[in-house]
């Protein structure tokens, strides 16, 4: 009797709880159509050129983790996402699904964004290929095969405008997680072995992972678009002091929405253990 | 003047009976509350990072000290309503690697009061009886000073018998250090003649990983609102429910932990499917 009456205030507590959130969703959905007429257009640069003009501390790198319904039907608001990244300085974009959608529909993704920006040149898509450390080519615009770290942050070199430099997007799936790891420690221990080396340390297997083809920038922040507030198996190496924020559903994305998870990263501080 | 002796005796022993009263109620809403969140999914493997007992020392206006000894009762009493709860399995966050780059005198008294801690959990609480709670100290135990290391290794061989819940702290923990110590050990295992490559694979890896035969968390939980994992059991997160509490971790109360069971059993049936060594 104790038990069906807990089952039945369970199930009362969460029908409320789906009440809010029902009310809730379609609130944020009305926003986001909102934002999608072309009059909202000229708000969506006002906000971008508004957090820009604040000086706030803003991410130079930036892991965007999707959900397997978001990665099947969220392509056009990833390119958008992407833009917006572009406008406020990010270097370089982890985009990452589990399944890989997103790798297999690489040209899709490089063709929507010349479509809607012009401006192809300035973002350079690539995946990993397993063993070899240099960059996927594909395309041909000045960007020859190069060692990874090369490429970071442009932008800090050159002094050019934040929307001025190249934007690297890493395409990434389950096998870049876990499996690189494993990847990488075959091949330290391979060398270790061979150079009678007794010790592994983080550095090694750091190294180990960039020979390997496997490495990558940390992410300052990671973004999860999704049903769930999860990682999926994101390369778990890369993650140790990276923000992470949990955004919800990709079509509820609009530009004050952005500039909000972006006003929250800035508020975070770091104390690295101290 | 008699009579202001008794009113003022009277007074005490009211409020103390209401107080008692009210702790009574809120026992019994604790109960039938964990009671009705128990119909539902219930993790079996919670981790937490348990953040923010120096702000709020600061806050409150006490010394850091105290704030960390409040921080202990914050985790017994969680601890509590947790394996109340159904959860089999509880990891903690106490201390980390780089937790040693604090000042020599703040982490002189972190090491006094994890040692007193260690040896008060095992031989006084009473939880630890009542749920057959297997104390397990995860780290780099050679980093500590003898009495930390002693007092764990009396925690874990005090406890080493109980099997029907676990509790694992870790002291002197990093995820990065964890795995490569893990690689290092698949590779001390196998002879000069061996091939290392063809024996490390992500099983080889979970099993000598200082979390072992423990099932992946289902939770991960860091108070205090920051929202980053600080190097902390990230090969085990990877398919958790992310949970971020803005409230400092001495202020964790029963409703934030059952508002975290409410989020993740609405979150349920969109986490992948983890796999599960029995336990």
């Amino acid at each position: 009797m104790g038990s069906l009456w807990a089952a039945f205030c369970w199930r009362l507590i969460h029908a409320c709880l789906d009440v809010v959130y029902f009310f809730s969703a379609i609130r944020l959905r009305l926003l986001a159509l909102c934002w999608a007429f072309p009059f909202f257009v000229q708000g969506e640069e006002a906000c971008i050129q508004q957090i820009l003009g604040e000086r706030k501390r803003l991410p130079k790198t930036v892991a965007i983790v999707l959900d397997s319904e978001e990665a099947r039907h969220g392509k056009d608001k990833v390119v958008v996402l992407l833009w917006w990244l572009k406008k406020v300085g990010v270097c370089h974009v982890s985009l990452y699904d589990m399944e890989g959608l997103m790798k297999t529909s690489q040209h899709v993704l490089e063709d929507n964004y010349s479509l809607s920006t012009n401006k192809a040149e300035r973002v350079h898509f690539y995946h990993h290929k397993g063993r070899s450390k240099e960059l996927i080519e594909t395309d041909d615009k000045g960007l020859s095969k190069t060692n990874m770290s090369n490429l970071f942050c442009v932008t800090d070199k050159t002094g050019e405008a934040p929307d001025k430099h190249i934007m690297l997007v890493e395409l990434l799936s389950l096998e870049d997680g876990k499996e690189a790891i494993v990847r990488a420690a075959r091949h330290l221990c391979t060398s270790a072995q061979k150079m009678r080396v007794e010790s592994l340390s983080e550095a090694d297997l750091n190294e180990s992972m960039i020979e390997s083809g496997v490495g990558g920038p940390d992410p300052d922040l990671l973004i999860i678009f999704g049903a769930a507030s999860c990682l999926f198996e994101f390369p778990p190496w890369r993650i140790r002091l990276t923000e992470i924020l949990y955004f919800g559903s990709l079509k509820n994305l609009t530009a004050p929405s952005f500039v909000s998870l972006l006003n929250d990263f800035s508020k975070k501080t770091h104390r690295y253990g101290k | 003047m008699a009579m202001g002796k008794h009113f003022y005796y009277a007074y005490f022993l009211i409020k103390r009976l209401l107080a008692q009263l009210l702790a009574s109620i809120a026992a019994v809403f604790t109960r039938l509350g964990l009671k009705v969140l128990a119909s539902g999914p219930v993790p079996a493997h919670i981790a937490i990072i348990m953040d923010g007992n120096r702000r709020f020392a600061s806050r409150s206006r006490i010394d850091k000290r105290s704030g960390h000894v409040l921080g202990y009762e914050r985790l017994i009493q969680t601890l509590d309503s947790c394996l109340k709860l159904g959860v089999k399995i509880v990891t903690v966050y106490a201390f980390s690697i780089e937790n040693f780059q604090r000042s020599p005198a703040e982490v002189s008294d972190l090491m006094e009061l994890l040692q007193d801690k260690l040896d008060h959990l095992v031989s006084k609480e009473q939880l630890v009886r009542s749920y057959d709670v297997q104390v397990r100290i995860l780290g780099d135990l050679s980093l500590l000073p003898k009495g930390v290391r002693e007092s764990a290794e009396r925690a874990m061989l005090a406890t080493n018998n109980n099997k029907s819940t676990v509790l694992n702290v870790c002291i002197a923990y990093t995820s990065t250090h964890e795995i490569v110590q893990a690689i290092q050990k698949i590779m001390d295992e196998r002879t000069q003649d061996q091939p290392h490559d063809k024996f490390i694979t992500k099983e080889e890896i979970d099993r000598n990983l200082y979390t072992g035969l423990c099932p992946p968390p289902d939770i991960l939980l860091r108070t205090s609102g920051e929202t980053r994992l600080s190097n902390y059991l990230l090969w085990q997160c990877s398919n958790s429910y992310m949970c971020f509490c803005n409230a400092l971790w001495p202020e964790f109360s029963f409703w934030h932990l059952s508002w975290m069971i409410l989020k993740y059993q609405r979150a349920y049936p969109f986490l992948p499917r983890q796999q599960r060594p029995s336990f």
